[in-house]
């Protein structure tokens, strides 16, 4: 069975998105993820994305491939936070993957900028 | 007894008994032809883990990155295989085609000098299920054109694959390496009638969960960056829409889109704020030349939702109810006209921001004013799903 049970939120800081959104499509695992824009609180640009992985996946995105140039070096940059959601009690387990963003931003120093023409 | 559920009692009919839905299926309210969309996820057979549509979703935990609209019954088109030409690009002359049987091959020296098979005469508004199996030993790509870059999707050495080409007018299938012969057998070229919804990029799928007491199927969505979105939905032939969602909406902390027709409050949209604010209550708009918006009071989440809407532009309509309550209008003048030509995004405003999140039972929406009978028995199969008791 495909299980997606980690809960994975990603940020990056916006110098090294497009290398971390090239080298994610490069292992197969699609094009633009990290795509909504965070404010910093030193007033930076981010970007970061959730998602559900396999465990399998996690283990690659951690330790790259040497063969994906640059891998190691973007990898660095990028703030990767976990959420077993099968360590989760059940009775948790709604809600979790808005939680784990909210809780990953704030860790972080991070926010969503309030839309400007809404 | 199949159309027991037909008659008209519920809210709209203070006294009568609600009916009990057995037997109703939302695809009857399309039967006139109508503009619309119905998407359900409990239908496992509607949803596929990939925006190409390559790979079923089968089981809970999986991401949903394709849900097709069933408003149309997923009505297939007249085969296509037939009308299959050899084409080629650059030097290479060799691509080879049998129209009545699908058998073909594809060659490359390189990206500039190809032959393959071209199918062309695709409408840009359709999408169309391409069947193909390859016989060869090396990948084959069905692509757009050999000069768009991405492929649809792949199919690999000795393998049948099947998935979505949308929105082109040709689709060609091309060798992935540069080799002298690739042979297939293209099995089948067909439409799929319906405004399906897609998301390409992978962490924005929602995931595909379980409700524990009613057992239906749901989409999760995270609140950050999952949507989806489909082409656009041609609704300039009508003023009028009702428009029916079973969610559980998680979060009121900050406003949120559950679906809307167009990127941003066009002129002929319409959309779902779920919450207009900050703790803020469900609001319905739409939107001829000047938005107008009917808005339930503010309540708390996590909560389970059945929600109606109904607008009329020349009818000066616009209103929502929850749950079978008694729904809140709003008379005020939207404009003139029809609705628009827009994509229908979902969970996310244009797809890049109010993220919604929350349990995604469902969203049926149908180009005219339902019938008494047709908007009890809706908002009936919907909460069977969320597990909501109507008023």
């Amino acid at each position: 069975m495909t299980a997606y049970t980690l809960s994975v939120v990603q940020l990056c800081p916006d110098a090294y998105r497009e290398q971390a959104n090239a080298i994610a499509a490069a292992y197969g695992y699609g094009d633009g993820n990290l795509s909504v824009e965070l404010r910093h609180a030193d007033g930076s640009t981010w970007w970061g994305c959730h998602a559900w992985w396999m465990p399998s996946a996690l283990a690659v995105a951690l330790d790259p491939p040497e063969e994906v140039p640059g891998a190691a070096e973007v990898t660095a940059h990028v703030v990767t936070s976990v959420v077993d959601r099968e360590a989760v009690p059940e009775a948790e387990r709604e809600g979790l993957p808005l939680r784990h963003w909210l809780q990953a931003l704030s860790a972080n120093n991070l926010s969503v900028p309030e839309p400007a023409d809404d | 007894m199949r159309f027991q559920s037909q008659r008209p009692t519920g809210r709209l009919f203070p006294g009568r008994r609600r009916p009990l839905a057995l037997g109703f299926n939302p695809r009857s309210l399309f039967r006139g032809g109508e503009q619309g969309f119905f998407y359900d996820p409990s239908d496992l057979s509607t949803l596929f883990q990939d925006w190409a549509g390559t790979t079923p979703v089968t089981a809970v935990g999986q991401s949903a990155g394709l849900m097709l609209d069933k408003s149309k019954g997923l009505a297939r088109g007249a085969e296509r295989l037939e009308t299959g030409v050899p084409a080629m690009a650059g030097v290479s002359d060799l691509a080879e085609y049998n129209a009545s049987t699908g058998a073909g091959t594809a060659y490359r020296s390189d990206q500039y000098n190809q032959s393959f098979v071209n199918i062309p005469g695709l409408s840009m508004t359709s999408w169309y299920f391409v069947d193909v199996t390859n016989t060869g030993a090396n990948t084959l790509s069905v692509r757009a054109d050999l000069a768009s870059g991405a492929a649809f999707f792949s199919v690999p050495a000795g393998q049948r694959r099947a998935g979505f080409a949308r929105n082109v007018t040709t689709v060609v299938i091309t060798s992935d390496a540069d080799v002298s012969g690739v042979a297939f057998t293209v099995n089948s070229v067909r439409s799929v009638a319906g405004n399906h919804q897609s998301i390409s990029v992978p962490a924005s799928r929602p995931i595909l969960r379980q409700n524990a007491i009613t057992g239906a199927y749901y989409l999760e969505t995270d609140g950050a960056d999952d949507y989806m979105v489909s082409a656009p939905i041609d609704f300039t032939g009508t003023d009028k829409v009702s428009i029916f969602a079973g969610i559980r909406q998680l979060s009121n902390a900050a406003r949120a889109m559950l679906f809307e027709l167009s990127a941003a409050g066009a002129a002929g949209s319409f959309a779902l704020n779920a919450p207009i604010s900050a703790g803020g209550g469900y609001a319905f708009i739409s939107t001829a030349s000047s938005g107008v918006l009917a808005t339930l009071p503010p309540t708390a989440a996590p909560r389970n939702s059945v929600l109606s809407m109904r607008a009329s532009i020349s009818g000066d309509l616009v209103s929502i109810s929850e749950n079978g309550a008694a729904p809140v209008v709003n008379t005020a003048d939207q404009g003139a006209g029809n609705y628009g030509n827009h994509a229908l995004y979902l969970f996310r405003r244009g797809g890049t921001k109010l993220p919604w999140a929350g349990h995604f039972y469902g969203l049926i929406g149908v180009g005219r004013l339902t019938s008494a009978a047709e908007t009890a028995n809706t908002e009936r199969w919907l909460a069977r799903r969320v597990g909501v008791t109507l008023a």
